[in-house]
């Protein structure tokens, strides 16, 4: 018996599934125009890259195993929700033609076993998806109707078809109607309610089952369920630039707008970036922002974006408790989004390196610092002598760039401008902390001892270096930045220079990642990969006798989420004849220090300070030192340190300077004195 | 309204260690930061604020200085004022407060204006008297220290700091105010100023176009001589006492050797 009945059923399915597709289709297709109105951005060419990506965070699920129990269930029920699609078709085309069986695999026992099997544990995955949200509550979860209408949906559909299967055995025997799993352990049951009853009961929860499916296909653009289809294209689509380079605006002074102010000027990725996003919040949960009571949540960004869309595109998102005050004159920043939060990112890229779906959060929270910066003119009041001494001095302190090379007076340091033809195999690029902050002047000085320890052949640019133009640039002062970053470009090109060593990540990133916009391609190491690599070639050789468990390291975010070197720092510490006591957010997931992205030269009004938020792990590890490699870091821990009192118990020391230290007397003395 | 404002290019204040060339007695201004004067830009700003509420005023800034002085009159220019006009001459090198009151009167006086806007003072020279002066020689009233200001039917009522708090004051147009420091924070240019800027007109005067002869201002005219720059006394460092139990004992010492006890 065909579960449509009759040819009256037959065509009320058809209508139905019609009736689906097509509200499904109106509705996406609402929302793909005003993605594909968004600004260009090329996201073609690396296939092999996108690919590669598109097999292990998509098909393996790899992001979502980072949190076991709930990446096993979401794996099965991704992979359960690809297999029973194979399934639906069967069942549809089984009511739509009264009766029939996709070819070879139709009736065939495994593939119905099978099918029973997926959804079964479906069924048990969403149920712990539920028990999740019920009682484990992770703080960063925040549950909508929207949550429970997705997880219901699907469960019940489910369970739809495993009844249907039952009362079907129940009313012709389960082979009379076809073997599954599902008949041979419900049918007997069943089929106590006697015949009459079991075949209501099957045809009734086909229908259900049926109608479900129909009704989740039309629900899933106007929910956050959408991202089963927009997540894999976003993970394909994700950027394969360097993740440290910034987009640059072209032409600047010819622009009729700059960052973004309204939801339209993000590019259609960034439109798409809100379309995937679940809401998982894992963004949330790494942001050293949101832990310390800031207004930031990267997650609420990529929701208010999409939000912001949504209302743009006229379409109404369902089982949402704040879509109602949204029009599509709601202003983005200000309507949406409040500055505060915007200022509040360190651009560490803590939630880019935690989201599943390759949400890309920072360079939307710059285009709209750029928007505040070169529009509005709205910005945190201490920004502006930052800017105004970037333009002037060309360092962020007030400090006069002809004094940028006094901290390497009587060091007899190569400059190259004095020296144009004695050639240096390496530039140290020093960087405005190094040249003028006193406690990174330290760390530059170790630095020259330790590279002239070696007999390395290297220069500093003096007066003629200036500030790469990272602070302007991530506080959203691109037209500063730009000036910036094309002076030094030409500068380092007149000179001929080739390869770069620097104490300083963001120094490092910008020369490395995005000066190549500017024509500069120069070959950038952080100074924990040339020591490292003077140490592995025995170029330099240092007395050892440290404690071993004395160190721990702090990886500065632009150094290892944006560069990905995570092992040379732990290299050089392991040259000293220690090992490094990992602190319990490391690597990939270290927790930022609060001086990225302009923080450093912004007040924190807000909040805890995230650079005691990040010595708590530092002290936590119970090391008496605490090794560095960035100078925003190091100043944010001798903030730090020295404000929470903790000076007789941890100090923070740069890797030159720990290396500095332990050179072997001879070489140290050859070294100049400092 | 036609708003006229004041400025000055000065060495930048917040980097530049002065120097000053012992024969001239004036600023040695080479390989410094010159920069819109910071007191100029909180004038402009209040200014600006009366200009934007209005919404049919234009704002005008007018500066003396030597040719590379349009920098800060461009800079006034990106943070919004419509127009500038630069006073430069050679002749006008060596002014006194006096001189450089005419040249800016002058100036003005062919502008047009129903409200001028000064700096109380400028961050370099620091004499104070320029607002006023410009103010006798256009026969306008001269409002000092003011830190807000409203116009409505051609009077201005604002707030004066004095020493015990606020006076309020009311006057009619036209008149001069110089602005209190630290009364507005001044804006950074937005990019779309900056490029506009560009293309915003700035007119030269030369002290032939502003009638004035060479005995009127500059080296020449000045009548005010600076004799002796003196460098300010270095602070002291203080001593620091740490207390291993005779900390106060110690103390009362210092305090005993410098006569205070």
């Amino acid at each position: 018996m065909s579960p449509t009945i009759n040819i009256a059923g037959q065509l009320l399915l058809l209508a139905l599934i019609i009736g689906a597709g097509a509200l499904f289709a109106v509705r996406t297709a609402r929302l793909y125009r005003i993605m594909m109105a968004g600004a260009p951005t090329t996201r073609r060419g690396d296939e092999g890259t996108r690919l590669r990506r598109f097999a292990t965070m998509v098909l393996g699920q790899s992001k979502m195993f980072e949190k076991p129990a709930i990446g096993v269930a979401h794996f099965l029920i991704f992979w359960g929700f690809l297999l029973l699609t194979v399934s639906v078709v069967q069942i549809m085309l089984e009511g739509l033609l009264g009766g029939f069986s996709l070819p070879a695999i139709g009736r065939a026992r495994w593939f119905i076993a099978a099918n029973d099997i997926i959804a079964a544990l479906v069924i048990v995955s969403l149920l712990y998806a539920a028990y999740r949200r019920l009682r484990v509550r992770p703080w960063h979860l925040t549950t909508q109707l929207d949550a429970w209408i997705i997880l219901g949906a699907i469960g019940a559909h489910l369970t739809a078809l495993l009844l249907a299967e039952g009362f079907a055995a129940a009313a012709f025997g389960n082979e009379g109607y076809h073997w599954s799993l599902a008949g041979a352990a419900l049918g007997g049951p069943l089929a106590a309610l006697g015949p009459t009853g079991a075949r209501i009961g099957y045809v009734a929860f086909w229908w259900v089952h049926v109608l479900l499916i129909l009704g989740l296909v039309t629900y899933i653009p106007l929910s956050k369920h959408f991202h089963i289809i927009t997540s894999p294209l976003n993970v394909y689509f994700r950027s394969t630039r360097p993740k440290g380079e910034l987009p640059k605006i072209e032409n600047i002074e010819e622009a009729e707008h700059f960052g973004v102010g309204q939801v339209q000027q993000f590019t259609w990725k960034d439109i798409l970036d809100g379309y995937a996003c679940t809401e998982c919040g894992r963004c949330t949960a790494a942001c050293p922002a949101t832990l310390t009571g800031k207004p930031l949540d990267p997650k609420k960004i990529i929701v208010d974006t999409r939000l912001a869309t949504y209302a743009q595109a006229g379409v109404r998102m369902l089982g949402r408790r704040e879509t109602r005050a949204i029009t599509p004159e709601t202003p983005l920043i200000g309507g949406l989004i409040g500055d505060d939060e915007l200022w509040s990112c360190t651009t560490c890229m803590a939630c880019i390196e935690a989201c599943p779906v390759a949400i890309e959060h920072v360079p939307k929270i710059v285009d709209m610092r750029r928007n505040l910066v070169l529009e509005e003119t709205r910005f945190p009041p201490e920004l502006t002598k930052v800017f105004n001494s970037l333009e002037r001095n060309s360092n962020p302190f007030g400090l006069r760039a002809r004094t940028r090379a006094d901290w390497a007076k009587g060091l007899g340091l190569t400059i190259l401008g004095e020296r144009p033809d004695e050639p240096v195999d390496v530039l140290y690029w020093v960087g405005c902390y190094g040249s003028f902050d006193e406690r990174n002047v330290r760390v530059a000085r170790a630095l020259s001892r330790v590279l002239r320890a070696a007999g390395i052949n290297f220069g500093i640019l003096g007066v003629e270096e200036g500030c790469t133009g990272d602070p302007a640039r991530r506080a959203g002062n691109e037209y500063l930045y730009q000036v910036l970053a094309q002076g030094n470009v030409e500068t380092l090109q007149g000179y001929g220079v080739k390869k770069i060593v620097t104490a300083c990540p963001h120094c490092m990133n910008t020369i490395k990642n995005e000066y190549p916009q500017f024509g500069g391609d120069f070959e950038v190491v952080h100074h924990s990969q040339f020591i490292a690599d003077l140490l592995k070639s025995g170029r330099l050789k240092l007395d050892g006798g440290l404690d071993k468990r004395a160190i721990t390291f702090h990886d500065p975010c632009y150094l290892g989420r944006y560069n990905d070197v995570y092992d040379a720092p732990r290299e050089v510490v392991n040259g000293l004849g220690a090992e490094v006591t990992e602190m319990r957010r490391s690597r990939n997931k270290a927790l930022c220090c609060g001086g990225g992205g302009a923080r450093a030269l912004m007040e924190e009004r807000i909040g805890k300070k995230m650079s005691h938020n990040r010595l708590d792990d530092v002290l936590e590890t119970g090391c008496g030192t605490l090794a560095a490699g960035c100078p925003f870091c190091i100043t944010m821990f001798e903030d730090a340190i020295g404000s929470t009192g903790n000076a007789e118990r941890v100090q923070v020391e740069d890797l030159a300077e720990l290396v500095a230290a332990r050179l072997p007397k001879e070489s140290a003395g050859a070294a100049a004195a400092d | 309204m036609r708003i006229l404002v004041c400025v000055k290019q000065v060495p930048d204040p917040n980097t530049v260690v002065y120097q000053i060339d012992p024969g001239t007695k004036r600023l040695v201004r080479d390989g410094v930061t010159n920069v819109l004067d910071p007191g100029a830009e909180v004038a402009l700003e209040a200014a600006l604020q009366l200009a934007e509420r209005d919404g049919e005023s234009t704002v005008t800034v007018v500066a003396m200085g030597p040719e590379d002085a349009e920098d800060a009159i461009r800079r006034a220019l990106a943070m919004g004022a419509h127009d500038g006009a630069l006073i430069t001459d050679d002749a006008l090198a060596g002014s006194d407060a006096l001189g450089t009151a005419k040249a800016l009167a002058a100036a003005i006086g062919q502008i047009g204006f129903d409200i001028i806007f000064c700096a109380t003072e400028s961050t370099d020279g620091y004499s104070g008297m320029v607002p006023g002066m410009v103010a006798e020689l256009l026969g306008i009233p001269h409002l000092s220290f003011i830190r807000s200001l409203e116009v409505r039917d051609g009077v201005l009522t604002g707030q004066r700091v004095i020493a015990l708090g606020y006076q309020t004051v009311q006057c009619p147009l036209p008149l001069l105010v110089a602005i209190a420091s630290g009364s507005h924070e001044a804006r950074y240019p937005a990019l779309k100023g900056i490029m506009a800027a560009k293309r915003k007109k700035v007119e030269e005067y030369t002290l032939a176009d502003l009638d004035l002869d060479p005995d009127d201002a500059g080296e020449a005219g000045a009548r005010e001589r600076v004799l002796e720059l003196l460098p300010v006394e270095e602070r002291q460092a203080g001593v620091i006492v740490e207390d291993n139990g005779d900390g106060a004992a110690r103390i009362a010492e210092l305090l005993r050797q410098r006569g205070v006890l």
